[in-house]
C-alpha cells in the first residue's frame, strides 16, 4: 500500500460528495470547451464561405462622395450620381500577378427603377456568374434557372478555350427578383414586371425568385448587364464589381492593392473587413463564455476548498492517527492533494467530454445543421492539467490544515 | 533505555495553567514492561504522548537509546515515530475506510516495502494476533477486542524497539481485556519494550515496573523506575 491507495480508498468511501466536486469542476471545463469549439467553428465557417462562397473583394469606382452599403454599397432613391468604372477596365483585373487565384469576377451596375410606380434597387449583371458566386442562393418552386457549361475562347487569351456557365435559354429581358421585392408587388416565376426609368420603360419576364437570404439582395432586382446599361443609359458602365478569389487564405489584401494599381478608376477593398466585425461579434461572444466558464471554475474551486476543508475537519482523529504512525506532515499533504488530484483530474476529462458533446449539439445549429464532432487533443490534455491545478491550488490551505492538525489534540478525546 | 529527566508538561487555558505533568523523571530498561496507571486527568496519556515523541514537554528532556529526541525537528521526529514506536490507543484507531490488512499495513505505506513485501509482513503480523482470517474486513465489521488486536498488530509492524497502549482494554469486556493483556506480556516475553497506561488496579499491579500518577505527579513507583 502507498499514499495513493489511501488516498483512494477515502474518495471511494466519500462518493456523493465527489461526484458533486466532479461535477462543480466539469460544468466550468465543458462550459470553456463549449465555448472554444463552438466559436472556433463558427470562426472556421465564416473563414469557409468568405472562401468559398461570395466575394472576397469589392471594387467600387473611386472618389464617390455618396455613402456607399450594398455590402459596401447603398443607392439613396433616384437621385445619385456615382462615377462608373468602365467595362473596358475590367480586363485588367486578369493581368494582376496573383491572377491565378482569382475565381469569379462579377460586376454590375446599379441602380433605382421604378417597379409599379415604387422604387426599388436594381442590380445588372451577368446573372450566371452572379449565381455562381452567390453559392447559397436557392430558387422558389417555379423557377426555371437551369445552368448551362460551355467552352468559350478566353477573353484574355482567344488561343484558350475556357469553361462558360450560362443560364439555359436566358432572355435579354428575363429577370430574378429578391424574396421581398417579390412578395411586396406579389410576382412569382412566371410573371410579367413593369419596371421604368426615367422614360425608359417596358416588360419583363420573372425567371426566378429567390429563397429569402438574409442580405440585400431579398429587396434587390437582378437583370442582365446589358440590358440594364441600356435602361439605364450608361452603355458600358460598372458601378461595382465583386471579386471572388479562389483559394482559403489567399493574400487578399495583396490581391486587392495589385487590383488597384491595374484599375485607375477603381477602389478594390478586402471584404475580410466586412467580417472582421463578424469575428470581433464571435470574439466577444467568445470573451463572454470564456468568463463565464472562468466564474463557474472559482466556484467549483471554492466547493473544492470548502469540500477538503470539510473532510480535513472530518479526518482529524485519522490524520492524529497516521501521524502518530510516522507520517510526516508532508505525506500528510500529498494525501490530501492525491485526493484532490484525482477528483479534478476525472472532474477535467469528464468536463473536456461534456464540453465536446455539448459543442457537436450546438455545431448543427452554427452551421446551418451540419454537424461537426471536434475532439481537440490538446484540450482534452489542457483540461485535465488546468483541472489538475486548480484543485491543487484550491486544497493548498486544507492540506496545509491537514499537516498543522496536533497529533496529540487530535487523539485526546477518546 | 528510556529515561524522562524532569519532564513538565503545562496546558495553558487562558488564565488557567493545568500543571498535567509536574516533574517526573523515570529510566525503563530495554525489553521492560511498564504500567503507568492514576485516575482520570492525572497525566498517564500526556506522558506516554510525550513518550511516543508526539508531544513536546514544556520543560525537561525525553531519551529513547540516548537520543534527546524532542531536539529533532519535526520531519524527524516524525520518521523516529516510524522507525522507533507503535501506539496503541483506546478506541477509535482503526482507519474506516481501510481492511483490517491495509489498517496493519499502514505505517509500511510512507516506506520503500514493495506491496507483496508489505502484504506479507501484514499478514504474518495478523497471524500473530490470530486474526488472519478476518483480514479483508472493514474495522466496522470487528470487534473491539478484534480491533484492539488489529491496532497492536499495526503498531508491531515495523518491529519498533518500544510499543505503547493508551488504555488499551478500556472498552473491552473483560473477557477480551483479559485476552489483550495477555497478548501484550507474551509479547513482552518475547523481548519487547511495553509501556501502558491502565487505571486499573490488577493490571499495574502485575506489571514488572509501575508508576502511579496523581496531578501529573509520581505518587508511587517500583521496580526497575529510577526517581
Ligand atoms: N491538549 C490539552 N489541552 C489542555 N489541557 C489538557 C490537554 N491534554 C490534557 N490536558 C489536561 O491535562 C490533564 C492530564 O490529562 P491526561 O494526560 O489526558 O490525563 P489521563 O490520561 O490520566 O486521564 C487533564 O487535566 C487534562 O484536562
Ligand atoms: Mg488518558
Amino acid at each position: 500500500m502507498k499514499l495513493k491507495e489511501i488516498a483512494f480508498n477515502n474518495l471511494k468511501r466519500r462518493k456523493s460528495k465527489m461526484v458533486f466536486l466532479i461535477l462543480s469542476i466539469m460544468i466550468g471545463v465543458a462550459t470553456i470547451i463549449t465555448i472554444l469549439n463552438t466559436t472556433e467553428q463558427a470562426q472556421m465557417d465564416i473563414e469557409t464561405k468568405l472562401d468559398e462562397f461570395g466575394a472576397n473583394i469589392m471594387i467600387v469606382p473611386k472618389s464617390n462622395t455618396l455613402s456607399m452599403s450594398y455590402g459596401g454599397i447603398s443607392i439613396p432613391g433616384a437621385q445619385y450620381d456615382v462615377r462608373e468604372i468602365s467595362e473596358s477596365e475590367l480586363k485588367n483585373i486578369w493581368t494582376i500577378n496573383d491572377n491565378q487565384n482569382l475565381s469569379i469576377v462579377s460586376a454590375k451596375l446599379l441602380g433605382a427603377v421604378d417597379i409599379e410606380s415604387e422604387s426599388a434597387m436594381m442590380i445588372g449583371a451577368n446573372l450566371a456568374t452572379e449565381i455562381r458566386l452567390k453559392k447559397w442562393w436557392q430558387f422558389q418552386e417555379g423557377s426555371e434557372i437551369e445552368m448551362v457549361r460551355s467552352e468559350e475562347p478566353s477573353p484574355i487569351d482567344p488561343t484558350r478555350m475556357m469553361t462558360v456557365t450560362a443560364i439555359k435559354d436566358f432572355k435579354p429581358t428575363d429577370i430574378i427578383l429578391g424574396s421581398r421585392v417579390a412578395a411586396k408587388f406579389n410576382k412569382n416565376p412566371g410573371s410579367t414586371v413593369n419596371l421604368k426609368y426615367n422614360n425608359t420603360k417596358g416588360n419583363y419576364y420573372v425567371r426566378g425568385v429567390l429563397e429569402e437570404t438574409g442580405s440585400q439582395d431579398d429587396s434587390v432586382i437582378f437583370m442582365d448587364l446589358a440590358t440594364a446599361q441600356g435602361m439605364l443609359n450608361k452603355d458600358a458602365k460598372i458601378t461595382l464589381v465583386e471579386v471572388a478569389a479562389l483559394c482559403a487564405g489567399c493574400p487578399v489584401e495583396e490581391m486587392a492593392r495589385q487590383i488597384n494599381a491595374a484599375l485607375p478608376n477603381g477602389q478594390a477593398t478586402p471584404i475580410k473587413q466586412v467580417v472582421a466585425s463578424k469575428m470581433q461579434t464571435i470574439g466577444q461572444l467568445k470573451n463572454f463564455g470564456l468568463l463565464l466558464g472562468a466564474i463557474i471554475l472559482v466556484i467549483g474551486s471554492f466547493i473544492v476548498f470548502t469540500t477538503m476543508m470539510g473532510s480535513v475537519n472530518e479526518r482529524t482523529r485519522e490524520i492524529g492517527i497516521f501521524r502518530a504512525i510516522g507520517f510526516r506532515r508532508s505525506h500528510i499533504m500529498k494525501i490530501i492533494f492525491l485526493e484532490a488530484a484525482v477528483v479534478c483530474l476525472v472532474a477535467g476529462l469528464s468536463g473536456f467530454i461534456l464540453g465536446t458533446l455539448a459543442s457537436f449539439g450546438l455545431s448543427g445549429w452554427i452551421s446551418e445543421s451540419r454537424f461537426t464532432l471536434m475532439v481537440n487533443p490538446l484540450y482534452a490534455g489542457a483540461s485535465m492539467v488546468f483541472a489538475v491545478i486548480l484543485g491543487i491550488l484550491a486544497s493548498i490551505y486544507p492540506a496545509k490544515k491537514a499537516a498543522d492538525i496536533d497529533p496529540t489534540e487530535a487523539l485526546r478525546h477518546i | 533505555m528510556i529515561k524522562f529527566d524532569s519532564v513538565c508538561k503545562y496546558y495553558v487555558s487562558g488564565s488557567e495553567t493545568v500543571k498535567a505533568v509536574d516533574n517526573i523523571s523515570f529510566c525503563l530498561e530495554e525489553g521492560g514492561y511498564l504500567a503507568i496507571s492514576g485516575p482520570s486527568g492525572s497525566g498517564k496519556s500526556t506522558v506516554l504522548s510525550m513518550l511516543g515523541v508526539l508531544n513536546r514537554p514544556t520543560r525537561g528532556k525525553v531519551f529513547i537509546d540516548d537520543i534527546d529526541v524532542y531536539n529533532l525537528v519535526s520531519e524527524q521526529r516524525a520518521d523516529f515515530r516510524s522507525d522507533y514506536i507503535g501506539f496503541v490507543f483506546q478506541a477509535f484507531q482503526m482507519i474506516p475506510y481501510l481492511t483490517a490488512l491495509e489498517n496493519v499495513m499502514l505505517p509500511l505505506a510512507i516506506t520503500e516495502a514493495k506491496n507483496k513485501e508489505q502484504t506479507e509482513r501484514a499478514l504474518e503480523m495478523l497471524e500473530k494476533v490470530g486474526l488472519s482470517h478476518k483480514a479483508d474486513k472493514l474495522p466496522n465489521q470487528l470487534s473491539g477486542g478484534e480491533i484492539q488486536r488489529v491496532a497492536i498488530a499495526r503498531a508491531l509492524i515495523n518491529q519498533p524497539p518500544v510499543l505503547l497502549a493508551d488504555e488499551p482494554t478500556g472498552n473491552l469486556d473483560s473477557k477480551n481485556a483479559d485476552s489483550v493483556m495477555q497478548l501484550l506480556k507474551e509479547l513482552n516475553q518475547s523481548g519487547q519494550t511495553v509501556i501502558i497506561v491502565t487505571h486499573e488496579k490488577n493490571i499495574a499491579a502485575n506489571a514488572r515496573a509501575h508508576i502511579e500518577l496523581f496531578d501529573g505527579k509520581i505518587v508511587e513507583s517500583r521496580k526497575g523506575v529510577l526517581k
